[in-house]
């Protein structure tokens, strides 16, 4: 027996307070004789309070209290309950890119598919399974339910998806479920990876059943699409690099060919030897557009045949400079007038207003912050102290760079970061919208010098530092220059009528103020759907087409993945087919409950009110006939 | 009025039961003439026809008996039973312990006792006086006496006499009946009712006193049913007397129980015993008692009442 509300416990102190009023009322009640003559003789108590008897009263008004507060503390009786159960299953069905690998006349998954269903098929009436599918993350498709007919449909539903595959969190949460409410359940894979790229505790992999399918190694695949080509360069002088490898464990033969807006620029016939890898350039391109790369002919997998990419038209940007210091402005006019398709406005900060600003301008506040909302993306240099967008508590003077963010867009080819001229600093604290991107250190912790973020739907780089007379262009200080192009390059808008690049696997969410109202999306080859949410799953490669009122864009999906394109698989153990054994019969467990009884207690405190009711009732009568 | 058993006192069922009682009287007598039979003294007229006597000197010539001297041709004179009017003095104790333990309404009984007694007195047309002995403390008058009522109609004026008293104060009963009786000088029968639950000198001198000065003395002892079982009252608990506010830590064990029966039974004994030697009329009455039954049954069996 036990109770689940110790939190009630106190209460009983209640049966102290009872006891101390019974004494309390003893020794202030006074009971009046006509006389003490006759109780002389009578031996008085020495030991008042410790003789404390308790009254038929008493004992009713304690029981009742006893009762109450037994209620409250929910007593329960532990009570075995026999249960007829059956097994639990939970299945893991790999649905990612290599899957839909062709093996004979069938797929991989086909395959898998089948020996789950052979799987289900054998349940007994009384198992319950649950089904996970992953692809590059697991999702729920099923809780544990014993409608099988419910399951094979759900299995039936399911397809491979154009990504790659991250079994292992799968296999984690099937374990997780596993053993919840207390029940074991047996885990199934279905995959065509084998354990040992899993990368789980053996003592995990141990408890799985792996159906592994496929061996197949036919499949040569398009490991990379690279164009290159910076924003301020045009079509004609974009370069790109198709990487062709060969997954094979045989000398394999191909045609690669290019299209530049479905009319084939490019067609080379070649052949790898195995496991090998080729490099083919392309460039000369006669106009902008849609640049896709294919090989021919088909092999086992099929999605990583073809990529794609875009190549674009040089557009002219604006640099807007709104700077009180005429150096600066000479400078950046020599550096702008070496870009090809940058021109330099200058403004001084009297002179400058948010409406001489469209979307796809860059604007450099140098030494000035506005006070009001930019409708661009800007880079601030040097801000005052005082201003509204930067807290600046310090100042600070030849400070070393000691930290960066190593990878940033801004920071690439940039090999000497640590080189960059610092004479003079603000210390700044970061905003919240912001990330440190260059950083210094002194007694009273990390000093900002270059921050990074997005702020109203733009993006925002800060230089806590000045640039400095004559540095840009000084050839001492290339660093800097390179730093400066890197940041410009960084702050350039996205062209809207441009492609985005994504990988497949990827989420591609809408940007701030789009909304997913009246916005539907074509995904590769399918039929047009509503977006729902503020995000689109790219689980196919190809193109992805988003039409709405007020927004439209392009995404190319592509698959590079090395894991998903080599497909070939040794035989070893886990290859080999797991026979379906016969159901189990449906399994008796004994298990203890608790058989909550405080209810009984509260009727016992009712009752025993009722009997009290009822006996003074009776003597009032008694003593009225009386 | 209505009485602590809820009976009233001036219902004409109860009074009806009482119209056939009348107080037995041993030797007291009053002067003026009356309807109580005097047993032993005869006189030449009245009701009930006793003897008859040789016509003596000093005799009134016209209570003459002609038809004797006709048949006998002899002087007699005839006899009758003599019936005098008996002053009755009730003496209620109203001390304190007359109200306690409130549970026996002892107080109340008492009251009721009294008006059923001035009913009985006056139906047989006896003068009464009603007394309430109250305590002389703090100037206070030593009794409360409503003056002497003659017939049975004044009866109405007993009742608001009695609603008015209280239980309290010590008990006095020497000081008070003295006191009262040296401002009385007829003489009569002197009915105490009381729980003598004092000092016995208290009740020895004043029963003593009342006797000394001619009155024939009836004790009535009250005793409440708590009183009897103390039971009914407590079990354990801190016990005061009302009269001098004593307390007294009490548990009621079998032996304590014990101890407190004993030291009440002799305490009616003594009240009891000193009653019978000086042959003062001595009733105990329990206000478990039914009114009525302690007037009709319990009274005449103990010689206080009788059949008219």
């Amino acid at each position: 027996m036990g109770i689940l509300n110790p939190s009630a416990l106190p209460f009983l102190a209640l049966l102290g307070l009872l006891v101390l009023i019974y004494l309390r009322e003893r020794w202030r009640k006074r009971i009046a004789v006509p006389t003490l003559m006759l109780w002389v003789q009578v031996k008085e108590d020495k030991l008042r309070v410790r003789r404390f008897l308790p009254s038929l009263l008493f004992l009713a008004q304690a029981l009742l209290l006893l009762l109450l507060i037994g209620g409250l503390l929910h007593p329960y009786r532990p009570v075995t309950v026999t249960e007829t159960r059956g097994d639990r299953w939970i299945l893991v069905m790999d649905i990612s890119a290599s899957m839909q690998a062709r093996e004979g006349r069938t797929r991989r998954f086909e395959m898998a598919l089948d020996q789950a269903e052979q799987l289900v098929k054998a349940f007994g009436p009384l198992d319950e399974a649950m089904l996970i599918s992953v692809a590059i993350r697991p999702q729920l498709v099923s809780g544990f339910t014993t409608d099988h007919r419910q399951l094979l449909h759900l299995l039936e539903t399911l397809h491979p998806l154009d990504t790659g595959t991250n079994l292992s969190l799968g296999i984690e949460l099937a374990l997780a479920q596993r053993d919840r409410q207390g029940r074991q359940a047996r885990i199934h894979v279905f995959t065509d990876l084998s354990k040992s790229t899993l990368g789980l505790p053996e003592e995990q992999l141990k408890d799985l059943v792996y159906h592994r399918v496929g061996k197949s190694d036919d499949n040569l695949a398009i490991a990379a699409l690279q164009l290159y080509q910076n924003p301020f360069q045009n079509y004609s002088q974009a370069q790109a690099y198709v990487l062709v490898r060969n997954y094979s464990y045989r000398p394999k033969g191909a045609v690669l060919t290019v299209y530049l807006n479905d009319k084939a620029i490019f067609r080379r016939d070649f052949s790898l030897p195995a496991r090998d890898v080729a490099s083919f350039s392309v460039k000369g391109f006669d106009g902008p557009g849609k640049l896709t790369a294919r090989l021919e002919p088909e092999d086992a997998l099929a999605v990583d045949n073809q990529a794609l990419a875009w190549l674009a038209e040089r557009k002219p940007r604006r640099l807007v400079l709104v700077s009180a210091v005429k150096g600066l402005r000479e400078e950046l006019e020599r550096v702008s007038s070496s870009i090809p398709g940058l021109s330099l406005t200058a403004l001084t900060p009297e002179t400058f207003t948010p409406t001489l600003l469209n979307e796809q301008d860059i604007v450099l506040f140098h030494q000035f912050v506005p006070g009001t909302a930019v409708p661009a993306n800007s880079l601030y240099v040097f801000p005052p102290p005082d201003n509204p967008l930067f807290p600046v508590v310090a100042e600070a003077a030849d400070l070393n760079i000691l930290d960066w963010r190593e990878g940033h867009e801004i920071l690439q080819n940039l090999h000497y970061v640590e080189a960059l001229p610092l004479r003079k600093a603000r210390v700044m604290a970061l905003p919240s919208w912001a990330q440190v991107l260059i950083s210094s250190r002194t007694r009273g912790g990390e000093v900002p010098l270059a921050l990074t973020g997005e702020k109203d739907g733009h993006r925002v780089v800060c230089f806590a530092f000045d640039l400095g007379k004559g540095n840009l262009t000084n050839s001492d200080n290339l660093t800097l220059l390179l730093l400066f192009l890197n940041t410009l390059r960084w702050l350039l808008p996205h062209d809207p009528a441009a492609p985005l690049l994504v990988s497949s696997g990827e989420t591609f969410f809408l940007p701030a103020g789009v909304t997913p109202d009246s916005l539907r999306f074509t995904p590769p080859g399918g039929v047009e759907k509503a977006v729902d949410t503020g995000s689109v799953e790219v689980d196919q490669v190809g193109e992805y087409r988003l039409v709405g009122s007020h927004y439209h864009a392009t995404l190319y999906a592509n698959l590079f993945d090395d894991a998903e394109s080599d497909i070939g698989r040794r035989e070893d153990d886990d290859t080999k087919p797991i026979p379906v054994s016969a159901a189990r019969p449906p399994q008796e467990l004994s298990h203890t409950v608790p058989a909550e009884f405080g209810r009984w207690l509260y009727y016992g405190a009712a009752l025993l009110l009722l009997l009290e009711w009822l006996y003074a009732l009776w003597r009032y009568r008694r003593a009225s006939e009386s | 009025m209505v009485g602590a058993r809820g009976v009233s006192i001036i219902d004409p069922v109860f009074l009806k039961n009482l119209d056939r009682l009348r107080v037995r009287v041993r030797a007291a007598r009053g002067h003026r003439p009356g309807e109580t039979p005097i047993p032993r003294i005869s006189q030449q007229w009245g009701i009930e026809f006793e003897s008859y006597k040789d016509y003596g000197p000093g005799d009134d010539f016209r209570y003459v008996d002609w038809n004797a001297v006709g048949r006998l041709d002899q002087m007699l004179v005839k006899t009758f039973t003599a019936e005098r009017e008996i002053p009755f003095h009730l003496f209620l104790d109203t001390s304190a312990s007359m109200g306690a333990p409130t549970i026996d309404h002892k107080f109340a009984f008492a009251t009721d006792l009294v008006a059923a007694f001035s009913y009985v007195v006056l139906i047989n047309n006896d003068t009464l006086r009603v007394v309430a002995l109250s305590s002389p403390e703090k100037g206070q008058r030593p009794f409360l006496a409503l003056s002497s009522l003659r017939h049975r109609s004044q009866f109405l004026r007993v009742p608001p006499f009695l609603e008015r008293l209280t239980a309290a104060g010590k008990t006095y009963l020497r000081e008070t009946v003295r006191a009262y009786i040296e401002q009385t000088k007829e003489r009569g029968v002197a009915v105490v009712l009381s729980d003598f639950l004092t000092e016995p000198s208290q009740y020895e001198e004043a029963l003593i006193l009342l006797k000394a000065r001619g009155y024939e003395v009836k004790a009535v002892h009250i005793l409440g049913a708590a009183e009897l079982d103390p039971t009914q009252l407590f079990r354990r608990g801190k016990l005061y007397d009302v009269e001098d506010q004593s307390e007294r830590w009490i548990s009621l064990t079998q032996a304590n129980l014990q101890r407190y029966r004993d030291a009440l039974q002799a305490h009616l004994d003594a009240v009891q015993g000193f009653c019978h030697r000086h042959q003062i009329l001595y009733a105990r009455v329990s206000t478990a008692s039914r009114l009525l039954a302690v007037m009709t049954e319990e009274f005449p069996r103990a010689g206080l009442l009788t059949l008219r």
